[in-house]
């Protein structure tokens, strides 16, 4: 559940960018910070190490104004994607909002996208979360390695690996050139408030 | 009448269209003159891209086979040929020492990839250009060859130390002495004297470790002799 401070009047938003090593998270929210930040006028935190891999988590807080009376922050972190670092995966969990799952659409990522997405659900249950009742968005990231000629997956193979069950919003995307970075944030956001004053009433 | 709803939702779109509403700039880029139906770069590219840290023999002798291959295609291009072989000692040198490879090791191949690419891709890219960014990998490349080299030596340093301590230890025990002595290749070959097996293995890798490094030494002076080819 957000952070509500009914005193201030302010609401904390969490959400957190999920998904395989080298999916791409990192690269969403730079690609945000670069791209607006003098209008979000704050810093992106990053924590990197081992030739530019997240070794804890990326955190990019920005204010959206006013909504129903209340100033809304939005805090979006991501999540170090290596398997080995399960334990700081569910600490930065903790407490979570939504989730944009980043999906590498490389076809020799595919099993990787699937036992991330698995890790993800197992990690929420442990704070007794549901993944198919949590705000998710699905995106598919690097679809402009296609253009390069490299094997990706159709939009239709990633929905049936990753969203047949679940069918949450997706998009497919390139985080190094903009495609759907920013649509796949504002539908999150969209969501995750959207289900937190559902949560209030 | 509005719902409350879609009040909010509206309320959430129009903040979200002040803060980040613009036209975005959603044209994909595609590889600057790139010839996109043959790319002989493709699979490498695919490799490097999918490199990970849970890394395995498997992808490493993929990405030497790849460069290999791609070696034999541009045996005449000289330029090409030494970005691919700085690839090349890279991927043996990561293959050989998988998780544990010098952390730089990852960051260097991706910046020789790209380097790579721009000198394939970039048909404006003067020959003066191209011998400046090879330099530039090659300079990182040399560096990071000195960072391993001083590392692996702070490492031997420090297991010769262990060894001097052990020894110490283990020399006043009477029984031992003079099988130590007259085994003196024992000794200084695989430790084998009784209650010393234990350090077998340690030698094995102070071994295999120095073959790396002679692995790296032979294949740097391969380099180091087509750049001078070069520089002529």
């Amino acid at each position: 559940m957000a952070f509500i401070n009914m005193k201030k009047k302010e609401v904390q938003v969490k959400i957190v960018y999920y998904g395989p090593g080298r999916g791409g998270k990192t690269s969403n929210l730079e690609y945000i910070y670069k791209k607006f930040r003098e209008r979000i006028q704050s810093e992106m935190i990053t924590v990197k190490t081992h030739g530019d891999r997240t070794l804890f988590f990326d955190f990019l807080p920005f204010d959206i104004g006013k909504i129903s009376g209340y100033d809304v922050k939005i805090q979006l972190y991501t999540v170090p994607g290596q398997v080995k670092y399960n334990a700081t995966r569910r600490l930065v969990l903790r407490g979570v909002d939504g989730i944009v799952f980043v999906a590498d659409s490389m076809v020799v990522r595919k099993d990787k996208n699937v036992l991330s997405i698995k890790n993800l659900e197992e990690n929420l249950s442990d704070y007794k979360k549901s993944i198919s009742k949590i705000p998710l968005v699905l995106q598919y990231n690097k679809i402009d390695l296609a253009e390069q000629g490299i094997p990706v997956l159709s939009f239709e193979e990633m929905e049936k690996d990753l969203n047949s069950v679940l069918k949450a919003p997706s998009f497919s995307a390139s985080a190094i050139t903009g495609v759907n970075v920013v649509q796949t944030m504002k539908k999150i956001i969209a969501m995750t408030i959207a289900s937190i004053k559902q949560e209030l009433k | 009448m509005v719902s409350e709803k879609d009040s909010l939702n509206t309320q959430v779109e129009n903040r979200l269209e002040n803060l980040f509403g613009e036209s975005e700039t959603n044209s994909l880029v595609a590889a600057e003159g790139g010839d996109l139906e043959y790319y002989p770069f493709r699979i490498l590219k695919s490799i490097v891209l999918s490199m990970d840290w849970e890394i395995n023999d498997e992808v490493l002798s993929k990405f030497i086979e790849q460069i290999d291959g791609l070696k034999d295609t541009y045996k005449e291009d000289k330029i090409l040929l030494l970005f691919l072989q700085i690839l090349r000692s890279l991927g043996i040198y990561i293959k050989a020492k998988k998780g544990g490879a010098h952390p730089n090791a990852f960051k260097i191949v991706n910046s020789v990839f790209t380097r790579l690419e721009k000198v394939v891709l970039s048909k404006s890219l003067s020959e003066a250009s191209k011998k400046k960014m090879l330099f530039a990998e090659l300079s990182k490349f040399k560096e990071l060859r000195g960072q391993i080299a001083r590392s692996d030596s702070d490492r031997a340093k420090k297991k010769q130390a262990a060894k001097e301590i052990v020894k110490k230890k283990k020399i006043p025990e009477a029984g031992q002495v003079p099988a130590m002595v007259h085994k003196k290749e024992d000794v200084q070959v695989g430790f084998t004297a009784p209650g010393m097996q234990v350090y077998e293995g340690k030698d094995l890798f102070m071994n295999a470790v120095e073959d790396i490094k002679n692995l790296i030494r032979s294949e740097f002076a391969v380099l180091r002799e087509d750049l001078k080819l070069l520089k002529r």
